[in-house]
């Protein structure tokens, strides 16, 4: 990254913890530091434990960080809505409206009048390739378009920036890498500075620029890989071995935590 | 080949709709046999032919008008008021927890104890008339609406509220764009509560101080052992009571499209 060039998102040294059971607190995050580039598809991989969502809502203003910063644009974020947009875990759709008043509403929230808001949310269904979907209601649609709805929703705002925190998770494998080569192209056509949250380690390293990997208890960065596969990637490039051995470095860097909660949750069932 | 149904076999629906008709129409004949030539005593019993021709005669002389009017005017204010303040009211106690725990020991008191016991304080409060017997509907059909307006709220979908959040939504964006929408199906369920309890609380106030009603109609011809006067009351009563409920069932259907499938 040109270090002249100000980064579109700094999180600097963020920390984050709860109040423990016991009295002591219970760290979540400890000292995150990341640049992200303007147009950067960055993703976060780590074991359960490491606070990978909590980041994401610190990111979003959802959650104040217990100490250290967020800057967009080298601006304090101050509230959720701004420049930032979430596509949640599950679908979060309003199971009243419809698709296409699904799609509208950050923009009715933000006051935008009413024909506005349905050109820009036909535009941006018709990006995600949900045209002809816009009087469904989300309880007719499959699990994939489901979220493509959700992907449309966010993407309606006109974002800067998107955070995703493990959109595809609830999907089976063949719709789940359909949404991954959707998901390159929506970018590759708008241009977002992407945030991706997954457990998945190869769809992390398919989708990104750079993958994260977060320590558990408490999540911090463990290393950052810059991932030098040309562009455009399609599916096969899975089968490579030059993809399958950023998979399995990013499998060394999280296993001990991945082991580790493990052996606690078949502990905790015994 | 087309996989058909075979001939002669009915839908589903035509089958419920066919099972339906059967039991109605059976039941009319049986009440109708039964009245007329096993329990030949009009004190005890009535032919529905009967029933139906005193209503009749009840609307030619303007009674029946008298008696739906004093009870549909009271049941209308009482109910819609309690409908209103039970929505409000449920939002408040649900968003205000200190409220709810302060509120609580009254609302359950007040919503345990029988209202045929508490009726007689409200008519020598208010007096025989309109206004007791509002204020009976009223407290009858205000529990139900609170509890699921509360209830609703309390269970909205925490996924839905961030997803609202994160979108820049004010609270009162949250209420109205979220919490709402999802409480709606439950404030229908509990309207629903509220018909047969509100009309209910018609009947009671009725017994204690009335001059007109449909409940003082039943408690009169019940006394002077006018059975075809007394079935044409609980007709009226169950009439109400079907129409409504049915309304509000479609009502909900329209809603809450996502929970009918």
């Amino acid at each position: 990254m040109d270090p002249n060039n100000q980064s579109k998102l700094r999180l600097s040294r963020v920390s984050h913890q709860y109040p423990g059971a016991s009295g002591e607190p219970l760290v979540v995050l400890k000292d995150i530091s990341l640049d992200i580039a303007n147009g950067e598809f960055v993703t976060i991989v780590g074991g359960s434990g490491s606070g990978k969502t909590t980041l994401l809502r610190i990111v979003d203003r959802l959650i104040p960080p217990s100490s250290g910063q967020v800057l967009i644009d080298g601006k304090v974020v101050e509230r959720p809505g701004g420049q930032i947009s979430f596509v949640f875990q599950q679908d979060c759709l309003m199971p009243w409206r419809r698709v296409l008043g699904n799609a509208t509403y950050g923009l009715d929230l933000r006051g935008v009048a009413k024909s506005d808001a349905q050109e820009r949310a036909r535009k941006y269904l018709d990006l995600v390739g949900l045209s002809g979907f816009e009087r469904y209601y989300p309880h007719q649609l499959s699990g994939g378009m489901r979220q493509r709805v959700n992907l449309a929703r966010a993407l309606a705002v006109e974002p800067d920036i998107l955070l995703m925190d493990e959109p595809f998770a609830a999907l089976d494998a063949q719709t789940r890498e359909l949404m991954q080569i959707e998901l390159l192209r929506i970018w590759k056509q708008t241009g977002k500075t992407i945030l991706f949250v997954t457990h998945q380690l190869d769809e992390a390293v398919f989708l990104a620029d750079r993958v994260v990997a977060l320590s558990a208890r408490p999540g911090s960065i463990r290393e950052v890989l810059d991932i030098d596969i040309p562009r455009p990637r399609d599916i096969e490039i899975k089968r490579t071995t030059h993809f399958q051995d950023y998979v399995s470095r990013l499998w060394h860097l999280i296993e001990a935590d991945v082991r580790r909660s493990f052996r606690a949750e078949t502990a905790a069932e015994a | 080949m087309q996989i058909s149904e075979p001939p002669g076999a009915l839908s589903v629906a035509t089958r419920k709709l066919a099972s339906v008709a059967v039991s109605i129409v059976g039941v009319v004949i049986v009440w109708e046999l039964l009245g007329r030539y096993v329990i030949q005593n009009d004190l005890i019993f009535a032919p529905l032919s009967h029933i139906f021709a005193k209503m009749y005669q009840m609307a030619g002389t303007g009674e029946l008008w008298r008696h739906l009017k004093a009870s549909g005017s009271a049941f209308i204010i009482g109910y819609m008021s309690a409908v209103i303040m039970g929505v409000g009211f449920g939002l408040l106690i649900a968003l205000r927890p200190r409220l709810s725990f302060f509120m609580e020991p009254w609302l359950i008191a007040l919503y345990a104890t029988p209202m045929i016991a508490l009726a007689p304080i409200f008519v020598v409060l208010l007096g025989i008339g309109i206004y007791s017997k509002i204020a009976i509907i009223f407290i009858e059909a205000f529990f139900p609406v609170t509890a699921n307006a509360a209830l609703g709220v309390r269970s909205t979908s925490k996924e839905l509220i961030e997803a609202s959040r994160s979108f820049g939504a004010t609270e009162g964006q949250v209420m109205r764009t979220v919490l709402i929408p999802y409480s709606l199906p439950f404030i229908i369920a509990g309207m629903r509560i509220a018909v047969a309890r509100g009309l209910a609380g018609v009947v009671i106030a009725e017994i204690f101080g009335s001059v007109a009603g449909v409940g003082n109609m039943i408690w009169f011809s019940a006394e002077s052992y006018d059975m075809p006067k007394l079935f044409s009351g609980v007709f009226i009563l169950a009439g109400t009571s079907i129409v409504l409920m049915s309304t509000l069932a479609r009502l909900e259907r329209v809603v809450a499209p996502w929970r009918a499938s």
